[in-house]
């Protein structure tokens, strides 16, 4: 039995057992970094109407320094 | 005797608030916009983590690093009591294959991002309550704060009102 399977068969109990998404766990850096951006924004922008335009850039910034990091990881586990 | 009306103000009634929901301190401040932006973006990576990872994701005694992270969102302590009311007399989880458990442990990456999300939940939190903790009117986002028209910002007798009140603007 998949781990799908039994979240759709075994009467899935929200929040009392676990989302059998393991193999999709990395898709789930992106939310966490969207409420990063949009958590921070609004502390620190002056004005609400900025903070799309301003989160949107700070969560593509997070975003490409960690593949940045994850490359330079790689590079330097297999390469070296 | 000097004229000092931008002197700054420590508001503890609204951080307790923002640790019991967060945005609260900030719905008490006038400011609703960034208030209810608050409550959404850290209480959805809160809940999201609770239900990826299950209740078990509010472990003190498994993970007390972790749950320092996620205390500093006053639900999670209450979800963790809960959690140790489930388990059994001894203090042990279900086993992972017991379906009729009153709850299923998660394990590895599933636990460990139901639990990155809480943590982080309760880590943005405490910038929301050091936001509101301590209110410094001379920044531009505490206008609010400055009640009594300043030369400088009210050269006529007759000062705009988005001058006086602008917090749920802003």
């Amino acid at each position: 039995m998949t781990p799908l399977t039994s979240f759709t068969t075994l009467g899935f109990r929200p929040f009392f057992d676990p989302v059998p998404i393991d193999g999709y766990w990395m898709f789930l850096l992106i939310p966490m970094v969207i409420a990063i951006s949009v958590v921070y924004k609004t502390i620190k922008t002056d004005r609400l109407s900025k903070i799309p335009r301003e989160a949107s850039i700070l969560a593509a910034q997070i975003v490409a320094f960690m593949v940045l990091a994850a490359t330079a990881l790689w590079m330097l586990t297999e390469l070296v | 005797m000097s004229d000092k009306t931008a002197s700054p103000r420590w508001h503890f009634a609204g951080a307790i608030a923002t640790w019991l929901i967060p945005g609260a301190g900030h719905l008490l401040m006038g400011q609703k916009g960034r208030a209810a932006i608050l409550l959404a973006s850290i209480g959805m990576l809160w809940l999201g983590g609770f239900f990826i990872g299950g209740v078990s994701v509010f472990d003190r005694k498994g993970h007390p690093v972790w749950f320092m992270g996620q205390m500093l969102i006053a639900p999670s302590v209450l979800v963790e009591g809960y959690h140790r009311s489930l388990q059994d007399p001894a203090g042990q989880p279900p086993r992972p294959d017991d379906t009729t458990g009153t709850y299923q442990p998660s394990y590895g990456h599933i636990h460990e991002q139901g639990v990155l999300y809480t943590s982080l939940a309760g880590m943005l939190n405490l910038l929301a309550i050091m936001d509101i903790l301590y209110r410094d009117p001379a920044d531009p986002r505490h206008r609010y704060l400055n009640r009594t028209p300043s030369p400088t910002t009210a050269p006529n007798n007759n000062p705009s009102p988005a001058t006086q009140s602008s917090g749920g603007a802003t």
